[in-house]
């Protein structure tokens, strides 16, 4: 036997039990140093427990000593243990309507990404560029955003960075050809965000918040659009001029000739590209106006329900030979879990006082001064956080909080306040571990670290500010 | 006649090992780590071309060695890119362009089709 490798042997489980420990141990630190606090004034000792648990959880999500999923599927578990819940009130949002809508929007993004359209799009776009730079960031910024309002984003950012790495081989300097690929793998990571702020299912936090909000009021999908869309148009151009002055390129032209062989390649072509391209226009069509039509038709209430749409969407590409069951298994279903525990303990926060405790905390700072300068520190906070923070968890915490805090005050809505907060963890831009689009490029190696943040930090702030101000001129206007 | 194979991990150390069966086959290896699974059993002695799977780096090597075919044994875990969300999408859609590029014939080898 080998004796240098036996102490390895041994010791190789423990060096990862370890670094298991170490940071499982961090995450129990955190949560068991806020259980042991004094339990403050206002706050019952049940909200104590909750606050507790949404340290655990935002800690678990945050330093991920299990996968994400894992992670999400232990929050109910820890609310059980910590007596804030039974076992039905904390898996119960598990199986939410809205969770079967980002169902059907991953399996959608699934047949776009088999098919080759997404890939197909991108490079029609920058043919349609003549190879014109800016004009061609602008193409597949757009493909990008416009796929991630109704598809996962980080699966439509994932097809799309191979692309521009074939783009930015046409550039022969290496330091030139590196500029290119800068600026087009962040304009795709940072447009393929801001596409998923336009609808419900376009992010996890999106659906936390809307499952909130739809508790409150009669909350639908062109809700959200009608104050979604608006923000993403003016986010989207800022976001594009920005990018080029953050990431300036010698090269002005791209040969687009080879995008244009790419796209007339017959045999990267699906027969199902147009039937694709036809169901999701009708899909999108219904989702925004399912809700009039159903009356009009005389349809079985929810029949034309977003979800209900989803599934019958998927059920049809199913029966068409353009998905089957073994495309779909593949789909990242652990983003489901990480939804539900943000629900699950959204719920709870509210269920045990802790939200209210919470808006009583930060009320004079949203209430005391002028809206705008309460707007752009909320809308700030939620963009930093995020960026540390798994952006359902910002969205668990804030928003129920933000709802409570809406209501005790006369001079603000729920709406107000909760939408740019959930926004705003739209600009996870300056860390790998801000969202799935960042750690795939940072995984890549295409950038590094130093740029991420810089590029990211000054977008962030801009953004940030654009939003908050988007939103006071819609108070002023009272359109919201 | 000469096949480039993408990859020296475990399945392309299996691949490998099946082409130096014929020794009409000239193989060229292409992986970015210094000490693949392959190398590591032996099965070869060093990589011919260290380079990450992007087009960019593939083109260059397909340049200099104008090879017959391709094969493409590169798994998600690889490529060490982690455990990050859609990798795997990344990996295929990668996979997908090098295809694109290539003027010889590109043919994934999964990891159920190898011996």
């Amino acid at each position: 036997m080998n004796k240098k490798s036996e102490p390895l042997r041994v010791c190789l489980p423990c060096r990862r039990l370890l670094r298991f420990f170490g940071r499982f141990g961090v995450v129990l630190a955190l949560t068991v140093g806020v259980l042991v606090l004094p339990t403050p004034e206002g706050l019952t000792l049940e909200g104590h427990r909750a606050v507790a648990a949404a340290v655990f959880t935002g800690a678990l999500l945050a330093l991920q000593p299990v996968s994400l999923p894992i992670a999400g599927l232990m929050v109910p578990v820890v609310l059980i243990g910590l007596g804030l819940a039974d076992v039905t009130q904390t898996f119960e949002p598990f199986s939410r309507p809205i969770i079967f809508l980002v169902l059907g929007s991953l399996f959608l993004a699934e047949a776009l990404r088999k098919h080759g359209l997404t890939r197909r799009l991108a490079l029609a776009s920058i043919v349609a560029s003549g190879g014109n730079i800016k004009k061609l960031l602008l193409g597949i910024m757009g493909i990008a955003s416009m796929l991630s309002m109704w598809v996962e984003n980080t699966a439509t950012a994932a097809v799309l960075i191979p692309v521009a790495l074939t783009i930015s081989r046409g550039v022969q300097d290496v330091k030139k050809a590196r500029e290119v690929l800068t600026l087009l793998v962040l304009g795709i990571a940072y447009s393929a965000s801001l596409g998923g702020m336009v609808t419900i299912m376009g992010s996890a936090s999106n659906a936390v918040a809307s499952g909130f909000l739809a508790e409150i009021r009669v909350w639908s999908f062109l809700d959200w659009v009608r104050y979604g869309l608006p923000a993403f148009l003016l986010l989207f151009p800022l976001t594009w001029w920005i990018l080029q002055r953050l990431v300036p390129v010698t090269v002005k032209q791209l040969d687009s000739d080879v995008a244009n062989r790419e796209l007339n390649k017959k045999e990267f072509r699906s027969p199902f590209e147009r039937e694709i391209m036809y169901t999701m226009i009708v899909t999108i069509f219904l989702w925004i106006t399912g809700s009039f039509l159903e009356p009009i038709l005389g349809l079985p209430s929810t029949l034309l329900s977003p979800t209900v749409i989803a599934v019958a969407t998927v059920a049809y590409l199913s029966m068409r030979g353009i998905i089957n069951w073994e495309d779909v298994k593949g789909v990242s279903w652990g983003f489901l879990f990480i939804i539900g525990a943000g629900l699950s303990l959204g719920e709870t926060l509210s269920r045990t006082g802790a939200t209210e405790w919470f808006a009583d905390v930060i009320s004079p700072l949203i209430i005391g001064p002028p809206l705008i300068l309460s707007m752009v520190v909320l809308v700030f906070l939620s963009a930093l956080l995020t960026n540390v923070m798994n952006n359902a968890t910002v969205a668990a915490v804030f928003v129920p909080m933000l709802i409570s805090l809406a209501q005790a005050s006369p001079s603000f809505n729920p709406v107000q306040l909760a939408l740019p907060v959930t926004f705003a963890t739209t600009f996870g831009y300056s860390l790998p571990s801000a969202s799935g689009r960042m750690a795939l490029i940072s995984a890549t190696g295409i950038i590094s670290r130093k740029e991420m943040i810089r590029c990211g930090l000054i977008l962030t702030v801009i953004s940030s500010i654009g939003l908050a101000l988007f939103f006071y001129v819609l108070v002023l206007l009272k359109w919201i | 006649m000469r096949i480039v194979v993408i990859g020296a991990g475990r399945i392309g150390a299996r691949v490998i090992w099946q082409l130096q069966k014929n020794p009409k086959i000239e193989v060229v290896t292409v992986d970015p780590r210094e000490q693949p699974y392959a190398v590591q059993q032996k099965i070869i002695t060093a990589v011919d071309f260290h380079e990450a799977l992007t087009p960019q780096a593939i083109e260059y090597v397909l340049n200099q060695t104008k090879p017959d075919l391709v094969l493409v044994t590169t798994s998600t875990e690889d490529m060490e890119l982690g455990k990050v969300p859609a990798v795997d999408i990344l990996v295929e859609a990668l996979r997908q362009e090098i295809a694109a590029i290539a003027e010889v014939p590109v043919i994934g080898v999964a990891r159920v089709q190898c011996g």
